[in-house]
């Protein structure tokens, strides 16, 4: 019983991870062309509209089999947008159905009572869609999944009273009837054939499929899934997170009000009954179902809950009974759903890195390795840490610290547990702001700099233990890594990504295997995490490199091949601060090493004096 | 000033004890394990209705009774094992709340099986005949809740404080695996808290079927009311709880009678709103430490 137990804790993605392995190699198997083509979300959108169309062709546009078919639709539609907003930035909302409320009203009051064209409805309830989902999205920044959770079911209570309040408009429990499409303003312009309502159906179901992918594939899709696996680590890339919460919460509603439109044109007619608050639970089981995040899981959990509920019609309380049982045993058993795949597709590595030249890859990086990085010429002053301090309490973690740092320079920041290194790189990060002092970069303030901010102006780092991003692919990473390159020479963003490439090969990352690169990092070991991370750092290209403790967790082969490429990147004008515990690699690898010892500093020198300092030795052992 | 104490004070002081009963069960739930148990407004409902189903069948009033209490325990403890032990202190609260949410669309449909989601009137209840006191038409239904939640919190208050077992609990709240490694038992823990959330359901549900009348969707209501409550106080702090509760109630009792009985709801959402912007982590509650 107890190890059953642990299977669940520890084992509950195995089923999931069969079945995507299986998927892909059955895609492996496919001749190359076939492949890319089999996974292009309009193809497979395609094949979802012959197959709708096939139905509707056979059975009659007005048919059960049809309705069926274009409920389903509808559904998808709705369920897409859900997981744009949960699936993709991991923010709970409980909500659609209010959202899909509003946009069948906006549709039904819109053409039902004043005749509105089609053309201009639709719109006009996907922009009221967003509208609810801005609205509900705007706290994001400040409140955690809980919050968001309960205010988007408060919308739906809000506007289930709403439907009925508002009765000059929505002709409370009456209900509006009518809902015809008209092509224009004139109210005789309606259209009598009989095809055209299913058609615009699933015409806009392949939209939101097409679109869904597509959004999840743009720069601010990735950066929202990075948010929602690590927003630590994201931030260090430069990707604040609210913009990317408060987007999907807009755009996920958007699709929700669409949704609601195209429900109340398929309903004709549209009463507070068909949005009661089990509207919500519906989409959200649907799309926790199929798998929060994929590509295909919202068509499958639409399908099964669509049909499986319409087989126990005659059973009423059994279908909603079985989407709060699901839901519980989910969430106990496969918190992922049936497709647990929730990276998307993204350029192989090399191509992400412009260095499709596989000879001139990692082996001239390795060549070039003999001669001493030391600067020949004084260089500029890339950083400046003037008399920091910092406090958490009574604590002074950082009590007056004062570095400069040279473009291309490697400085080692070391000493005892507790004497303020990561708190260091912290504050020149921006993750802490300093209570007192300045850090300068490029001769520009950042003390007060978010650490997002603080990356976009030229600040990679690295952490303790790698902020990677689980749900995302290798190839993603790199992808999201350069899309956030900074500004630099042309030599210089060569050189960075040569280093780039050199460590993904450095960590058995296989930059050439595309198999490697489309896996999800979940799967990675600590190690090739490590260097997966730092890759991403390099990558960016940027004027300062902050390691923490790099070499934790490594073997020996790979602490050397780190060096070498870490000595690459400051070579071509990076400057970097390793902070390590492992003096051995720092004294080879750094050109000069500050120890700090109660937040403040204790030595400061050449690495080959450091042994000779007597005052490191007590802060180390604790005697003289 | 008389009219305001008629139709805005006394009804929203005692519907907002009500929100404030459940606001205190989030509360005690929440300190230690984390979670909020989207099912608790369900819980509250169900040992009314299914003493009025056993009654119904014709099973002696005291056995109803006893039958009412022991559906709702056994109800709380399956929530524990399915829905809330799995997730004590685990930080992913998108689990939780849709484990605890599955397990309140289950109750709920169960509860409107019978009902079929009719609203139903309660005999047990304390007397809601209305009587005129000091010139006011109040009940002794409506009186009780106030009283009862001050009882009520005042007793956790001192369990927590004064007790070997409250200590343990606000010990598992701070940090699981300390009182792990202290020998306290994160399961039981767990369970403890849950059934002291099961008993103020089973107060709560007593108040709320002598004062109005019993519908099975009531749950969800009462979920979003007292977590509104909850919110405001801190989501762990008892007598912040007692405070959103009263607060709530009050709120939405003066926008139901200035601006119409369907937009109660509406002015505890904008509550919600406020709260979240002008303090998010609720009045006692304390902003939380980024670690990076």
């Amino acid at each position: 019983m107890a190890r059953f137990q642990e299977n669940l804790r520890t084992g509950s993605y195995a089923v999931q991870d069969a079945v995507n392995r299986g998927l892909d190699r059955v895609l492996d198997r496919l001749p190359a062309p076939l492949r890319r083509v089999a996974v292009m979300p309009s193809v497979q959108g395609l094949a979802m509209v012959i197959a709708a169309l096939t139905i509707l062709v056979i059975s009659g546009p007005m048919s059960y089999p049809a309705y069926v078919v274009l409920l389903i639709c509808v559904y998808l539609v709705s369920v897409y947008g859900v997981n744009v907003t949960i699936g993709f930035s991991g923010v709970l909302s409980l909500g659609q159905g209010a959202a899909f409320a509003v946009g069948a009203y906006v549709a039904g009051i819109l053409a039902g009572t004043y005749m509105w064209p089609i053309w201009l409805t639709l719109p006009l309830a996907l922009l009221s869609g967003v509208a609810v989902g801005a609205l509900v999205g705007l706290p994001a920044g400040r409140l955690a999944a809980l919050g968001l959770a309960m205010l988007s079911l408060g919308t739906v209570l809000v506007v289930s009273d709403m439907l009925v309040a508002l009765d000059d408009l929505t002709r409370g429990h009456g209900g509006i009837s009518g809902i015809t499409p008209f092509l224009s303003f004139d109210p005789s312009s309606y259209v009598l054939w009989e095809w055209f309502v299913p058609l615009v159906i699933i015409g806009i179901a392949f939209l939101a499929f097409w679109f869904h992918a597509r959004y999840r594939t743009s720069r601010i899709g990735r950066a929202t899934a990075a948010v929602r696996d690590e927003s630590i680590g994201a931030s260090a890339l430069g990707i604040g997170g609210y913009a990317t919460k408060v987007a999907a919460f807009a755009v996920g509603s958007g699709m929700g009000g669409l949704a609601g439109a195209l429900f109340a044109y398929l309903s004709v007619y549209i009463s507070p009954d068909a949005f009661l608050p089990s509207l919500s639970i519906l989409f959200l089981v649907m799309a926790v179902l199929g798998g929060l995040g994929s590509q295909l899981g919202p068509l499958v959990g639409v399908i099964i809950l669509v049909i499986v509920p319409l087989m126990l019609a005659p059973y009423p309380h059994v279908n909603i009974i079985v989407y709060g049982v699901l839901l519980v045993l989910l969430m106990r058993l496969r918190p992922r759903g049936l497709f647990s795949r929730t990276a998307a597709a993204a350029d192989p590595v090399r191509a992400s890195l412009r260095l499709d030249d596989t000879a001139a890859g990692p082996e001239t990086a390795a060549s070039q390795t003999a001669e001493p990085a030391v600067a020949i010429a004084p260089k500029n002053v890339m950083l400046r840490v003037d008399d920091v301090r910092r406090s958490f309490g009574g604590v002074k973690a950082v009590d007056g610290v004062t570095l400069a740092l040279r473009e291309g320079e490697i400085l080692g920041l070391i000493g005892p547990n507790g004497s303020g290194k990561t708190t260091m790189l912290n504050l020149i990060g921006g993750y802490y702001r300093p209570s007192a002092g300045s850090v300068a970069l490029d001769g520009v303030d950042i003390s007060r700099a978010r650490p997002q901010e603080s990356a976009r102006r030229g600040i990679a780092r690295t952490f303790q233990t790698p902020k990677t991003f689980a749900g995302m692919s290798i190839d993603e990473h790199i992808e999201i890594a350069v899309q956030r390159q900074l500004d630099a020479s042309a030599e210089r963003v060569a050189a960075c990504r040569t280093a780039a490439l050199a460590l993904l090969e450095a960590g058995g990352l296989k930059p050439d295997d595309l198999k490697m690169g489309r896996r999800e990092s979940r799967f990675l070991g600590h190690g090739q995490l490590r260097f997966l991370e730092a890759a991403m750092a390099v990558a960016r290209c940027p004027k300062v490199l902050l390691l923490d403790e790099p070499a934790a967790g490594l073997s020996a082969s790979e602490i050397d091949a780190l060096e070498t490429i870490v000595k690459e990147v400051a070579r071509a004008g990076v400057a970097v601060i390793v902070v390590e515990h492992h003096l051995e690699m720092v004294s080879r690898l750094v050109d000069r090493i500050v120890v700090l010892d109660l937040g403040r500093v204790l030595w400061e020198g050449h690495p080959d004096d450091l042994h000779d300092a007597e005052a490191v030795r007590a802060a180390y052992m604790g005697t003289v | 000033m008389d009219q305001f104490i008629q139709s805005i004070l006394l009804p929203g002081l005692s519907q907002g004890a009500i929100y404030g009963l459940i606001a205190v069960a989030f509360a005690v739930l929440h300190l230690t394990t984390g979670v909020i148990n989207f099912g608790h407004g369900q819980l509250v409902v169900l040992a009314p209705i299914v003493i009025l189903l056993s009654a119904a069948a014709g099973v002696p009033v005291w056995l109803a009774f006893l039958f009412g209490f022991a559906a709702l325990l056994i109800a709380a403890l399956v929530t524990e094992v399915v829905a809330i032990r799995p997730f004590v202190q685990s930080g992913s609260a998108v689990s939780w709340i849709l484990s605890t949410f599955g397990v309140s669309i289950v109750l709920t449909e169960i509860l409107a099986i019978p009902a079929g989601g009719e609203a139903t009137y309660f005999p047990f209840g304390i007397p809601s005949t209305p009587f005129t006191f000091l010139g006011f038409r109040v009940s002794w239904a409506e009186l009780a809740t106030l009283p009862v939640l001050l009882l009520v919190a005042a007793a956790l208050l001192v369990f927590y404080r004064r007790t070997r077992v409250g200590r343990e609990l606000r010990a598992v709240g701070q940090d699981v695996r300390g009182a792990e490694a202290l020998g306290i038992s994160r399961a039981r823990a767990s369970q403890i808290t849950v059934l002291i959330s099961a008993v103020i359901a089973a107060i709560t549900g007593y108040l709320v079927a002598s004062s109005q009348i019993l519908m099975p969707n009531l749950g969800i209501f009462f979920l979003f009311y007292g977590f509104v409550a909850v919110s405001m106080g801190g989501m762990s702090s008892v007598p912040g709880a007692v405070i959103g509760g009263v607060v709530v109630g009050l709120v939405s009792q003066g926008a139901a009678v200035y601006i119409g009985p369907l937009y109660g709801n509406l002015a505890v959402f904008v509550l919600l709103v406020l709260v979240y912007v002008v303090r998010p982590h609720g009045i006692f509650g304390s902003r939380p430490v980024r670690e990076v």
